[in-house]
């Protein structure tokens, strides 16, 4: 073997070698990222666990029905629900509390009443529980 | 003198130590290519790497379990949360990293509730390198330890189920063991694959709507509480899908404390155990009749005297001492009625065959695993096929008895009551045929009576704003094979709105005791009735019912005039509800 071939295959060899530490360095360095996120993500997934219950501790029927009575509220009665079309309209109610007066062909004087299709008394009381 | 006179040499190089030179050279020179190859090889990482996360110094503490690995959610029809798994942090200590035992015992029993320094110490002193402190710490706690910064303290994390409702649906769900494995309920069925392809998910979607529910149990709670029930049942189930949107259960257990549940708040008073029914039994006698064809609607049967079968009499609680058309057979409940128009269909055959039909001969098939089997008797004699016919001598379980009714009044075909919120393909499909729809006409008509009809049984069960049907019953206790005379059964089944059914509604009190406000009475009707009506006034608005119209039940008073020598009324209404004027609970 040449001294000059000797001095190549050595210093490739070294080339090598420290390409070779680099790439693993760097994968290695990689690695510890992928990990660390990997678990950053399972932390904020178990976080999220716990708002979820929370908010359903929070928000369960049993709650919200005591913080209601203590606010004055009332739960709603089938005698409050109405229908919107069967809600009389305010301008019919001025209508029908007016008299229009017009003149027949014959020349008579006459009143015209006009009467709302749908009338519902709305009831705001409401029977006592 | 030079080399070339040497002895031995003849004045040329050895030819031999030149290529024992060489060996050499090509021999250190493998050496070496060796050596550089073992560090290529080394520098790739073909030998296995032993790191772990526990040797990098910014790594958080290694977990038991990921998040994507626990078990299913459980969650209602609307997504509220039922059940779900936490990651709960345990405090243990290494002695052999702590300087003074002593005082960091006293620093932990100062920062934890319910650890007592001295214990602690002496467990710290016993053990070598690894000592629980406290098992499912709270966060405020292990962020006071944290601050604190104690040597040779840490946490280890493990998953721990929790339910944020408590009590609410708590039979249904049920619970985990301290393994974390399924031990009553859905948790049950999720771990022993009830549940097919709904439990695999990553949240099961019961059919509950947790607001009907909490509606349901605190109806029962105020019922417990005003008639010193044992126990009660309540349950809302859609009439078509069998959707359960409630099933509650007194008493109550709180899964998150099992361990401390008593073997009678485990009972699910539903579905895990069955009752003899009493009165309401009389819907499934009356079905069977009008089906058979072999009794009309507007037949009369004799109710002058008592009805002798063998040497037992069957009387009625309530006796008119007239002959009764079908209608008032049904509205003023009476037995000697019911068992002659059971006879007059056909007796004990046709009776078990439609009570097979409904499924009422056999064990429920329940996502939850406590359904308890139907008890039968073994032979049928006329005075069986007789107490059969109005709920005595045959127990079933309420679930059960509900889903028959569905199957009734919704469109006739049969109901299998589910648990599992079905999805719009599955809301469609609809089981075998059960009665004609003529027949689910008439029943829907006599269910009627019973709550608007003047007189009738389940006058209090009218609820506010809807047009209910419905039956009562009262049906005496059994111990030992003894009827208890002082004790029973009260319950009421209800369907609203009744002329276009959406949902059953059933409750049952366990031996309840009658006050002031029900005259010291306690029927069905005064007891589980007012109950049913509350629930249904509460939930309907929640569930999407329109309040009845006052027209609704125009078709039934027009059927009510038309049936010959029924001697029935029924009161005025008020405009603005439906409830009967003058009825209070």
């Amino acid at each position: 073997m040449s001294s000059r071939s000797s001095v190549v295959a050595v210093a490739l060899a070294l080339g090598a070698a420290a390409v070779v530490f680099q790439l693993k360095h760097t994968v290695l360095e990689l690695e510890r990222e992928l990990r660390t996120t990997r678990q950053q993500i399972e932390e904020q997934r178990w976080r999220q666990q716990k708002l979820r219950a929370d908010r359903a501790y929070l928000t369960r029927p049993e709650r919200i029905a005591m913080q209601a009575r203590q606010l004055g509220m009332q739960p709603l009665r089938p005698a409050r629900i109405a229908e919107v079309g069967r809600i009389v309209r305010y301008d019919h109610l001025e209508l029908a509390g007016k008299t229009v007066p017009f003149v027949l062909p014959s020349g008579a004087a006459a009143e015209l009443r006009i009467k709302p299709i749908q009338t519902l008394a709305v009831d705001t009381g409401g029977p006592a529980r | 003198m030079s080399s070339d006179d040497l002895p031995g040499t003849t004045g040329q190089p050895d030819q031999t130590a030149l290529r024992l030179g060489r060996k050499r050279l090509r021999v250190v020179g493998l050496v070496v290519a060796l050596a550089f190859a073992s560090i290529a090889i080394r520098l790739v990482g073909f030998v296995p790497d032993s790191r772990t996360a526990a040797d990098d110094d910014e790594a958080p503490p290694r977990l038991e379990a990921t998040a994507l690995q626990t078990r299913p959610d459980i969650t209602d029809r609307h997504g509220q949360l039922l059940a779900t798994d936490l990651r709960v942090p345990s405090v243990f200590a290494d002695p052999s990293m702590i300087r003074d035992l002593g005082g960091t015992a006293k620093a932990l029993a100062e920062a934890l509730k319910g650890v007592n320094a001295d214990v602690l110490e002496v467990r710290l002193r016993k053990a070598k390198r690894f000592a629980w402190v406290k098992h499912q710490i709270t966060p405020a706690e292990q962020a006071k330890l944290l601050q604190l910064g104690l040597p040779g303290v840490d946490f280890r994390f493990a998953q721990h189920r929790v339910y944020p409702a408590e009590s609410l649906a708590s039979h249904v769900v049920g619970f985990v063991g301290l393994d974390n494995l399924g031990l009553a309920g859905i948790e049950q069925a999720i771990d022993t694959g009830k549940l097919g392809e709904a439990g695999k998910q990553r949240a099961v979607t019961l059919s509950l709507d947790l607001r009907v529910q909490e509606i349901v149990q605190s109806e029962l709670r105020h019922a417990h509480r005003r008639f010193r029930t044992e126990g009660a049942c309540g349950l809302v189930m859609d009439v078509l899908s069998g959707e359960l949107l409630a099933l509650a259960s007194l008493p109550e257990l709180d899964p998150n404390r099992a361990e401390t549940a008593t073997l009678d708040q485990q009972k699910n008073r539903c579905s895990g155990l069955s009752f003899e029914l009493g009165s309401i039994f009389k819907l499934l006698s009356h079905a069977m009749a009008l089906d058979s064809g072999k009794v009309s609607i507007a037949d009369q049967f004799d109710a002058t005297d008592v009805l002798r079968i063998g040497r037992h009499t069957i009387r009625d609680d309530h006796a008119k001492r007239k002959w009764l058309s079908v209608p008032e057979i049904f509205m003023y409940s009476s037995n000697i009625g019911t068992a002659r128009m059971t006879f007059a269909a056909g007796g004990a055959e046709p009776f078990k065959a439609f009570l097979t039909k409904l499924g009422l001969m056999e064990r429920l098939s329940f996502e939850i695993r406590a359904a308890a089997r139907p008890q039968l008797p073994s032979r049928w004699p006329d005075i069986t096929t007789a107490t059969a016919s109005f709920g005595h001598g045959l127990a079933t379980t309420p679930l059960q008895f509900a889903a028959a009714v569905a199957s009734l009044v919704g469109d006739g075909t049969r109901v299998r009551p589910t648990l599992l919120r079905h999805s719009p393909e599955q809301a469609k499909l609809r089981g075998a045929r059960v009665v004609s729809p003529r027949t689910v006409q008439d029943l829907r008509y006599l269910m009627w009576l019973v709550v608007n009809a003047k007189g009738g049984t389940g006058n209090r069960a009218a609820a506010e704003g809807y047009l209910v049907g419905g039956k009562t019953g009262t049906a005496e206790k059994v111990k030992n094979g003894v009827y208890l005379r002082d004790r029973v059964v009260a319950s009421f089944v209800g369907v609203f709105p009744i002329d276009k059914p959406r949902y059953v509604v059933l409750v049952m009190l366990d031996d309840p005791r009658g006050d002031a406000g029900t005259h010291g009475f306690r029927y069905g009707g005064w007891t589980a009735g007012p109950i049913a009506a509350e629930i249904i006034a509460r939930s309907g608005p929640l569930l999407g019912v329109p309040p009845s119209r006052l027209v609704a039940d125009d078709g039934f008073e027009q059927r009510l005039s038309a049936i010959k020598g029924a001697a029935v009324t029924t009161p005025r209404r008020a405009e603005n509800g439906l409830a009967p004027v003058g009825f209070d609970r």
